[in-house]
């Protein structure tokens, strides 16, 4: 192995540790938000779906929201237990809800919004030297997603054979 | 179906208000009164004055069985998108099936005015479609059955679209209500609608089964895929009033009427 490898290696898991500290930093600021708000940033983002989109379907809302189904159910118990939405009955379908925001939950997406949209423009212009925008921090972001949800299927494959056979008797 | 003027159908409609939403209207039955003679089927003065408040707050479109210059005359120059013909008339690039549509229109015309001699059958010839009404025969079913034997022998077959007491004939794969819908909805860019309708060709919108779409039918209809219903005509200035107070409260201003106007005037 060469000295140029060795670094190559060293950086990737430098990018590794970033990522990590990134995800603590951001599980704290949603537990900031949530502390002042009562909501937590993906139930506002939920919310502010909703909000923008009325009658969405709980499935279509995971789908639209990239919100897991498992986290998509309790977030909308929570946003309906505090007035936020309503969970009607799609009237010709009473197997689908239709999802409807409330005045109340128009006001709370907007004001937390400015708050989150201000939070943002700030954390952006705290970089200095560093040619920075919020359209190339949204593409770079979306790709680290595609990156990590690939990362998470090698897992899957390289995972040991007991694990495997594990999950198929789940 | 749910009546709209319950608590879930209120609910409903002022969370569309909030979003960004198109707002769309049949004409006969819907905004105005059915009434004999179409040519008398003017809004009463409340709904016009609530229609037109209504597209000063966000895009409006009318899709109705009428021809578009009809509708144009009928209706306040507020509103953004007239589409006529149930959907044919007033739609971007549909220039090619336009010009089949009329050469059809005016084929069957007349042939039929030849073979059709039962008195109080009138044939409405819109340009791009054909009507043809029975509210002034004598024996409305028989009148109804005759004009739909006739109608399945021309050449080309045309789509049938029944309406309340006039059988439409429609050029074969042109665009129905339903699709002028959505192709309004992607120009005006609004991702949700509102749309109300009275007529079984309304069902083209209510079928289309969109979760972005709420269906408000006038009179309750068994069978009908519209989510919500309203009991009569009578009831649009509530539903008008419900909007535009809906879209005030939310703090919607428009602010594309120039850019949306643009859009609409680009319509063929």
């Amino acid at each position: 192995m060469g000295l140029s490898e060795i670094d190559g290696h060293q950086e990737k898991i430098e990018v590794l540790e970033k990522l990590i500290a990134l995800s603590v930093d951001l599980h704290n600021l949603n537990a900031g938000v949530q502390r002042q708000w009562d909501l937590s940033i993906v139930q506002w983002l939920v919310l502010r779906k909703i909000v923008e989109q009325p009658g969405l379907s709980a499935g279509t809302l995971a789908e639209y929201s990239k919100v897991h189904p498992s986290t998509l159910t309790p977030t909308i118990g929570r946003l309906e237990g505090m007035g936020l939405i309503y969970v009607l009955e799609r009237p010709t379908d009473h197997r689908r809800k239709l999802l409807v925001a409330s005045w109340k939950g128009l006001e709370w997406s907007r004001k937390s919004e400015s708050a989150l949209t201000t939070a943002i423009d700030g954390a952006i212009a705290g970089y200095e030297g560093i040619h920075i925008d919020v359209d190339g921090i949204r593409d770079l972001t979306a790709n680290m997603i595609k990156s990590i949800a690939r990362i998470k299927e090698v897992g899957k494959a390289d995972s040991p054979p007991h694990i495997k056979k594990a999950r198929r008797v789940v | 179906m749910k009546y709209l003027f319950d608590k879930d159908g209120i609910q409903a409609l002022e969370a569309f208000c909030m979003a960004k939403t198109l707002f769309a209207f049949d004409y006969d039955g819907t905004l105005a009164p059915i009434v004999d003679d179409p040519t008398d089927a003017i809004m009463r003065r409340k709904t016009y004055g609530e229609i037109t408040q209504l597209a000063l707050l966000t895009p409006v479109a009318l899709i109705s069985g009428r021809a578009r210059d009809d509708l144009a005359r009928l209706a306040p120059k507020e509103i953004d998108f007239m589409i006529g013909n149930h959907g044919l008339e007033g739609l971007p690039g549909g220039s090619p099936s336009l010009e089949q549509a009329e050469i059809s229109c005016n084929r069957w015309s007349e042939i039929l005015s030849k073979q059709i001699l039962t008195k109080g059958v009138v044939i409405e010839n819109k340009r791009y479609s054909l009507a043809v009404h029975y509210r002034m025969a004598s024996d409305k079913r028989k009148a109804r059955s005759t004009i739909l034997d006739l109608a399945a022998s021309l050449s080309p077959a045309p789509r049938i679209v029944l309406g309340k007491c006039v059988v439409n004939l429609v050029s074969p794969g042109a665009p129905h209500k339903g699709v002028a819908l959505l192709e309004v909805m992607l120009r005006s860019e609004c991702r949700s609608a509102v749309y109300i309708g009275d007529d079984d060709n309304d069902e083209d919108v209510f079928r289309l089964g969109e979760e972005s779409l709420l269906t408000i039918r006038v009179g309750k209809e068994e069978g009908s895929a519209s989510l919500y219903y309203i009991n009569s005509q009578d009831e649009i200035d509530r539903v008008l009033s419900l909007c535009t107070t809906g879209l005030q409260k939310a703090g919607k201003v428009r602010r594309d009427i120039k850019s949306l106007r643009g859009i609409a005037d680009g319509f063929v």
